[in-house]
């Protein structure tokens, strides 16, 4: 086998027409990789750009730069490789299910589609399926707004891995769940990544649960990659000062010790739209921007193994004030 | 007590449905002194909205069963009809919620909304009113609040909403702030400045704040006292570092081993509490969590545990037979004990 990633998008661009004006480029030049047993955690704020990035990768929006390569050949027109290939989980479970429809109808569907088995066989496989993610066939014979929301989350996983995809993009899986119920489904989402080897793609706004789950973190704003790289490293020697603040603004471990904040966002008056700035996107409010910020926008430049970020003026490395207190036991 | 700004005295919210009765909340006591945060933590159908929503006096008469004593501000608010109930929103206590935009009316100006809230206090002019709304909207931090206070609420973020929404409840100076779930669908930069404003406001004014969370970080770090709820009863109570950094209830240990963490030096999976939340409709009549612990035992299922005083801590109060006691057995080490590759 290759070492090609499963599914990669590289320089991606995605454009919406606007009303007034020329195109809004919603996502701009984003490359990420989904390689094989590895989970690509995605964060960002509301509005950056995650969820139309997974839509890219999935081919449900068409690029308006860059390529969408399936094992390193480029996807182009026909999207059924990549149908067959990629799946997806998004936050709301309950209303991704035909609602006159039993979970166990819903998975076995995918099956009847590629016309797969007959009726019992597909029905069995669907029941070992839900089985794999842990609901018994008397749930499974439930409709969706019988279950609860972590019991709906495990038929979608099932839905989505009964044809054994090779990569799965999870949109803010576990966003609208309960705490106790959060951490099983991302349990469940460590099993499948070791027993299936599956490259998923975990698109999430917390910052913890990224770090407790994914191999490696890509940091987005306003529509750009500004920093990626091991989630360690990412949560210990966070380089970009947009990373340090999602972390100052973090919680704290409710156990462990206040923590109290390195820099903070410039407080902008109007409302500025980072998508409009000529250079750095986060300029606007960044507390170490310089003039230099307002040229053009910076690259993501290689600081560590594997660990990327684009800016020109990047916290050091491994400084007390850049290196967060590790919580006492 | 007579320092007391809140009191609740065995409290019980029951809803009859057709298939029995759900009692949401059970027997809950607790009190609240002038310019006291409490968090008061939970799952969904934990039962703190609910509880919070009857100190407001918002649970009606027709499809809840309450009893128990509320008493706010010496005001014994379950005693009073609807009318005189409403005389205590805004001036006496006020609430913010999760979802600013819909708590906002779409059309009418920010300004115009605030200062409404303003005038429920019919002493003080229109022309007043107004002034006094962009004050108010300087104070919960909203930049050219004469200029923004002619928006409307589609055109501000989610952040400055939800401070148009702390201004409004702000308006009559209440003595008491109930916000459920204030930053749930907020970004976390956002939320970190709305509740470091809560912070501010308690402090400046003595007000009493309930800050209604799942989220045990948030509570952390903006409260005082916290207070856990499970099935609709309280599971522990108590000064919130003292409560997370050695829980005795067993459901507050899962609770904080199931919190994902990005502390430590090396990654470790949140530890996932098996089984699902309490269905409150005609419940068992032993401890709620049992079905879901590891400790239980034959007698968490006999009988419901009371809340009892941690040894040495008599601000702490807690519902186990089986507590975690002592600092071994603390969420530090549960948090530890998660799958680590």
């Amino acid at each position: 086998m290759s070492n090609d990633p499963v599914l990669e998008l590289r320089g991606g661009s995605v454009s919406v027409r606007s009303a007034s004006g020329p195109p809004l480029e919603l996502v701009t030049d984003v490359s990420l990789a989904l390689h094989r047993e590895e989970i690509l955690g995605l964060v960002g704020e509301s509005g950056c750009g995650k969820s139309t990035t997974a839509r890219a990768l999935l081919g449900l929006l068409p690029l308006s730069a860059g390529t969408l390569l399936l094992h390193g050949s480029p996807v182009g027109q026909n999207p059924q490789p990549l149908r067959a290939c990629v799946q997806a989980i998004f936050q709301n479970p309950v209303a991704s299910f035909n609602p006159k429809r039993s979970l166990l109808d819903s998975v076995a569907e995918p099956l009847r589609v590629r016309g797969q088995g007959n009726r019992a066989e597909r029905e069995r496989l669907a029941l070992a399926e839900l089985d794999r993610v842990g609901l018994s066939e008397h749930v499974s014979r439930l409709r969706p707004r019988e279950v609860s929301g972590g019991q709906c989350q495990r038929a979608a996983i099932a839905r989505a891995t009964i044809l054994r995809p090779e990569a799965l993009i999870c949109d803010e899986p576990v966003s609208a769940l309960d705490v106790s119920i959060q951490a099983q489904i991302i349990e469940l989402l460590a099993e499948l990544r070791r027993e299936l080897g599956i490259a998923m793609l975990f698109i999430s706004h917390d910052l913890s649960v990224v770090a407790a789950l994914c191999d490696r973190t890509a940091v987005m704003y306003a529509g750009r990659i500004t920093e990626q790289g091991p989630t360690l490293a990412i949560a210990r020697d966070a380089r970009h000062p947009y990373t340090a603040i999602l972390h100052d603004c973090e919680p704290a471990d409710p156990a462990g010790p206040v923590v109290t904040p390195r820099l903070q966002m410039v407080e902008a008056s109007e409302d500025v739209d980072g998508r409009e700035l000529p250079g750095c996107r986060f300029a606007a409010v960044c507390p170490r921007v310089t003039g230099e910020c307002s040229t053009s926008p910076p690259q993501l430049e290689e600081v560590g193994a594997g660990h990327e970020v684009a800016c020109y003026h990047p916290l050091a490395s491994g400084t007390p004030e850049a290196s967060h207190p590790v919580s006492v036991g | 007590m007579s320092e007391s700004l809140l009191s609740i005295r065995d409290l019980a919210v029951d809803f009859p449905a057709r298939a029995g009765v759900v009692r949401a909340v059970d027997h809950v006591s607790l009190d609240l002194a002038p310019g006291e945060r409490l968090g008061l933590v939970g799952e969904s159908g934990s039962g703190k909205s609910v509880l919070s929503r009857t100190v407001m006096g918002l649970t009606r008469a027709d499809s809840a069963r309450v009893s128990g004593q509320v008493v706010l501000d010496g005001v014994p608010v379950l005693e009073l009809s609807e009318r005189r109930r409403r005389d205590l929103w805004g001036r006496r206590v006020a609430m913010v919620f999760q979802d600013p935009l819909n708590a906002l009316h779409p059309i009418t100006r920010i300004g115009d909304q605030v200062a409404e809230a303003v005038r429920r206090d019919p002493s003080v002019s229109r022309k007043d009113a107004q002034a006094r709304a962009i004050e108010l909207l300087e104070l919960v931090g909203i930049p050219l609040a004469a200029k923004r206070a002619r928006a409307r609420a589609g055109e501000l973020s989610g952040g400055m909403r939800q401070r148009v929404m702390i201004a409004i409840a702000m308006a009559c100076r209440p003595k008491l702030l109930i916000a459920d779930e204030p930053t749930t669908a907020l970004d976390v930069t956002v939320q970190a400045r709305i509740l470091d404003l809560f912070d501010d406001l308690c402090s400046e004014f003595q007000i009493g704040l309930i800050l209604v969370s799942h989220d045990l970080r948030v509570v952390s770090n903006h409260t005082d006292r916290v207070a856990v709820m499970y099935g609709g009863r309280l599971a522990e109570v108590g000064p919130v570092r003292s409560v997370f950094s050695t829980p005795m209830m067993r459901y507050t240990q899962a609770l904080l081993g199931a919190m994902p963490t990005s502390a430590g030096s090396t990654q470790s999976l949140p530890k996932a509490i098996p089984g699902l939340p309490p269905n409150l409709l005609n419940p068992s009549p032993g401890c709620r969590f049992a079905p879901r612990c590891e400790f239980a035992l034959e007698d968490c299922r006999a009988a419901a545990p009371d809340l009892v005083e941690v040894a040495g801590e008599p601000l702490r109060r807690y519902a186990c037979w089986h507590p975690a006691s002592g600092p071994d057995s603390s969420a530090a080490t549960s948090m530890k004990s998660g799958a680590t590759r």
